[in-house]
């Protein structure tokens, strides 16, 4: 781990999380001074979501010269962070009561939650995607895969016409084919697995002891191929991840504004009231 | 049975340089000329008599007052003479010659429109931008520049008339360097204008003309070149003149390596780079480079090994002898020095090196090229940044692929500010950690700008950036297949509305030239390198490698 991003986090960590630790002891010390901090939490709670909404801002207008991405990043996993400290805060450490909370507090833990596992995800990404086949561009992968489809599919009517063996037409037609013709094993590739991997080649291995010589040298083509498609299979997984969550964490993100704001104006009714 | 077909083997003249090879009256025209009167032809072999030389490599091209002939910081590939009329050579840099960057408000208009403008259609352009301009008749199309406040320019900064008779621009087209001057036509002029396949031939056979342009290099150009670099720095103009006077100029390698890099074979590149200095020889001068790149390898048991490169303004071999002159040498060469690519080099014999340099030496200047801490992977990445001549770039985009997720925020960006396409591709070779992707790199040595027949692709003096002028891109795709690196890309246009733009006499697509231009034109700088929110992508300059070392291990 490089000495600078280290530091960089440590301090980013060790800020959000002091503050939110002050901010989280004066809510609690509140009610022993007899003060209302709801609504100076609720405040500083609504500046946080304003900014962390303002990344995505930012994203927008790449022309700009307002601040680099990965400092924005920074900013936005912190204030994330601190958030999520002001919330619980907010809310006492409390169940919500009534079903408008609720969805707030829904909401709210299911953007933190996403957050989190976006970033977890930002870190294993990288390591991930070096860990098996090539680097690929995401719209790419299915023209590397119609293009490895196509080539085992002329190994097989090679084999049919070379060595007249149906023994690897019948295990393209059974097993080859639904596997080639789209994605597969995304849950396995999720957590590394490589059971259906080995599955497969076992599959493959079973066919040789029927196969001439250079049936078996089509067929070791063959499997080179069916091995780089579950490279892609495993590249496509990953990737789809990394822009996957987004597309859950987003749209949480943008159902939040109108609850907060709904929030806020039936808390200023409900006490213009009791006043 | 097989059917072929048939044709007349391609030849050198099929092509003439001009829009057809010169008549024999404008070949005796040329003759006339007194830097051409001096040539013998008998010289000449009979396959490649001078005339034919000069009817096939040459064009005869008329200029109005006011035109720009050649663009200081363009890469040239020929040499003119006037056969009448006066152009001057602009010492100073002027507006309205030189692509400048845009001022703050058009950057930031310009930041305004790609961030809040429509994203639906691509490569949208205004049309009523390619409205022909052209400038004065004559043989040939002339200049696409044209300044008109020339006689203040002459009144108010240093400039150099040059009459009938002149030659000018041979330094580049011979160098490879860049234009070292603006030149425009004081008066109506006629010129004659030679390819350097046609110059390189002529050097060949008529010593006079070899002899009288190795002259006027080092009388016009070296001695300036050679005070301009840290290494002569400290010496006096007396030191300077006499080392640009009794040193070798040699060019090493390939003119044109840049169309055959893709696919020359790794397994014997070095085999294909000449050796300029060898290991264990007499180590009785130095190298120093004027353009262009060499590779320094040392022998490993049957093999040779990478251990760095030298680039222009650096000199091979100096260490060497100052510790050889400390009485820590044994008079031998310790490593090799290969041409990578075309380089063109000064061999300063040993006695003006002892004389003049090595007292004047600093530890700065002897500091060796800085090592990684770990061995292997520098030199896997060495081997790589040589082979694959990304040494060339000085705004290469580097990923780190231990950081990079692939969200292609970097590539939204890139299209966000450039007509809704991105103008890289997020992959490229890669070593370890480390992708250079496909995005232009703004190289040192820009081949690319060879052979563009409008200068639309050049330099832009205030950034350094390489940029594409999109109005004066004809789309003959000569710079995206000179690009070595693939880093050019041809693109169909459309007009504002989207809707796609013709020929209106062919009703072929119209295609310009689209490349990486580092966001010059707004506010920010490079969007792709902002835009990275993983800190994983930077556009580095690949002449500096502390800076590259640095980043790769933060």
């Amino acid at each position: 781990m490089s000495t600078v991003l280290t530091r960089r986090r440590i301090v980013g960590l060790s800020f959000a999380v002091l503050v939110g630790a002050v901010l989280a002891y004066g809510a609690a010390l509140g009610p022993a001074a007899l003060a209302d901090t709801h609504e100076a939490t609720g405040w500083i709670l609504l500046g946080l979501c304003l900014f962390l909404l303002l990344f995505n801002v930012r994203k927008r207008i790449p022309a700009f010269p307002v601040g680099r991405g990965h400092l924005w990043l920074q900013a936005h996993v912190y204030s994330g962070l601190l958030a999520g400290i002001v919330f619980f805060a907010h809310s006492d450490w409390r169940w919500p009561v009534g079903v408008l909370d609720w969805c707030l507090w829904i909401v709210f833990v299911g953007v933190f939650a996403t957050g989190v596992f976006g970033i977890v995800l930002s870190r294993i990404v990288p390591m991930r995607l070096n860990a098996r086949g090539e680097r690929v561009i995401f719209e790419r992968i299915p023209a590397f895969r119609r293009q490895l489809a196509r080539e085992i599919e002329g190994l097989v009517l090679r084999a049919v016409q070379e060595v007249a063996s149906s023994t690897i037409s019948e295990l393209y037609a059974k097993q080859l084919l639904p596997f080639l013709s789209a994605p597969r094993n995304f849950w396995s590739h999720a957590v590394s697995g490589t059971g259906h991997r080995l599955a497969l080649q076992n599959e493959i291995n079973a066919c040789r002891r029927y196969l001439s010589t250079e049936g078996n040298a089509i067929l070791d083509e063959i499997e080179e191929r069916v091995l780089a498609k579950d490279d892609l299979d495993y590249q496509y997984t990953w990737q789809w991840l990394v822009k996957g969550w987004l597309l859950v964490h987003l749209p949480l993100s943008c159902a939040m504004i109108p609850l907060v704001a709904v929030h806020v104006l039936v808390n200023y009714a409900f006490s213009l009231g009791a006043l | 049975m097989a059917t072929f077909s048939r044709i007349q083997r391609p030849t050198r003249w099929d092509r003439a340089f001009g829009d057809a090879a010169l008549s024999d009256d404008d070949v005796a025209l040329i003759l006339a000329q007194p830097f051409f009167s001096q040539i013998d032809a008998s010289a000449f072999p009979g396959q490649m008599p001078l005339a034919d030389i000069l009817r096939n490599d040459s064009r005869l091209v008329r200029y109005e007052p006011g035109d720009v002939i050649i663009r200081r910081g363009d890469y040239g590939n020929s040499l003119f003479a006037t056969i009448d009329g006066t152009v001057r050579v602009l010492l100073e840099s002027v507006d309205g010659v030189q692509r400048r960057r845009p001022g703050p408000w058009r950057r930031w208009g310009r930041a305004f429109r790609s961030s809040f403008g429509s994203r639906r259609s691509v490569e949208n352009r205004d049309l009523s931008r390619y409205e022909i301009q052209t400038g004065g008749g004559g043989e040939r199309r002339a200049a696409f520049t044209r300044i008109r406040n020339l006689k203040q320019i002459v009144d108010t900064t240093q400039t150099v008339p040059l009459g009938a008779g002149e030659i000018f621009g041979e330094i580049a087209a011979l160098t490879r360097q860049p234009r070292s001057a603006d030149v425009v036509a004081e008066t109506a002029v006629t010129v004659v204008e030679i390819r350097w396949q046609g110059i390189r031939d002529i050097r060949r056979f008529a010593r006079p003309v070899r002899d009288t342009l190795n002259a006027r290099y080092r009388d016009r150009t070296l001695s300036n070149t050679l005070a301009r670099e840290p290494l002569f720095a400290s010496l006096g103009a007396e030191a300077i003149d006499a080392i640009a006077q009794q040193s070798l100029i040699e060019t090493y390698g390939e003119e044109d390596w840049y169309l055959r890099l893709q696919k020359m074979d790794l397994s014997n590149r070095l085999d294909q780079e000449p050796v300029i200095v060898a290991e264990d020889h007499q180590l009785d001068d130095v190298i120093f480079v004027l353009s262009g790149f060499g590779r320094v390898t040392e022998t490993v048991e049957e093999g040779q090994r990478t251990i760095g490169y030298v680039r222009a303004g650096e000199a091979h071999g100096i260490g060497e002898l100052a510790q050889d002159r400390q009485g820590g040498g044994t008079g031998l060469r310790r490593t090799s020095l290969r041409a990578i690519g075309t380089v063109n080099v000064l061999r300063i014999p040993s006695t003006l090196v002892d004389r003049y340099i090595v007292p004047k030496l600093s530890a700065d200047q002897l500091r060796p090229l800085p090592r990684s801490r770990a061995g292997e992977d520098a030199q896997r990445r060495l081997d790589f940044i040589v082979d694959g001549r990304y040494m060339n770039g000085t705004a290469t985009m580097l990923i780190d692929l231990t950081r990079c997720t692939g969200c292609d925020d970097c590539v939204r960006a890139c299209a966000a500010a450039h007509d809704n396409n991105p103008r890289f591709v997020r992959h490229g070779h890669s070593e370890a950690n480390l992708m250079v992707a496909n995005a232009c790199m703004h190289c040192v040595d820009p081949v690319c700008l060879i052979g563009c027949p409008t200068g639309a692709i050049r330099r832009i003096e205030e950034t350094r950036t390489v940029a594409i002028d999109d109005a004066a891109c004809i789309g003959c795709q000569t710079c995206a297949n000179s690009c070595p690196y693939s880093n050019i890309r041809m693109v169909e246009i459309r007009d504002t509305e989207g809707q796609p733009v013709l020929d209106e006499s062919t009703n072929q697509p119209i295609i310009k030239a689209t490349k990486c231009d580092l966001c010059f034109d707004t506010p920010g700088g490079p969007s792709c390198e902002r835009a990275c929110p993983h800190d994983a992508l930077i556009r580095m300059d690949m002449q500096d490698p502390f800076s590259l070392l640095k980043w790769i291990e933060r």
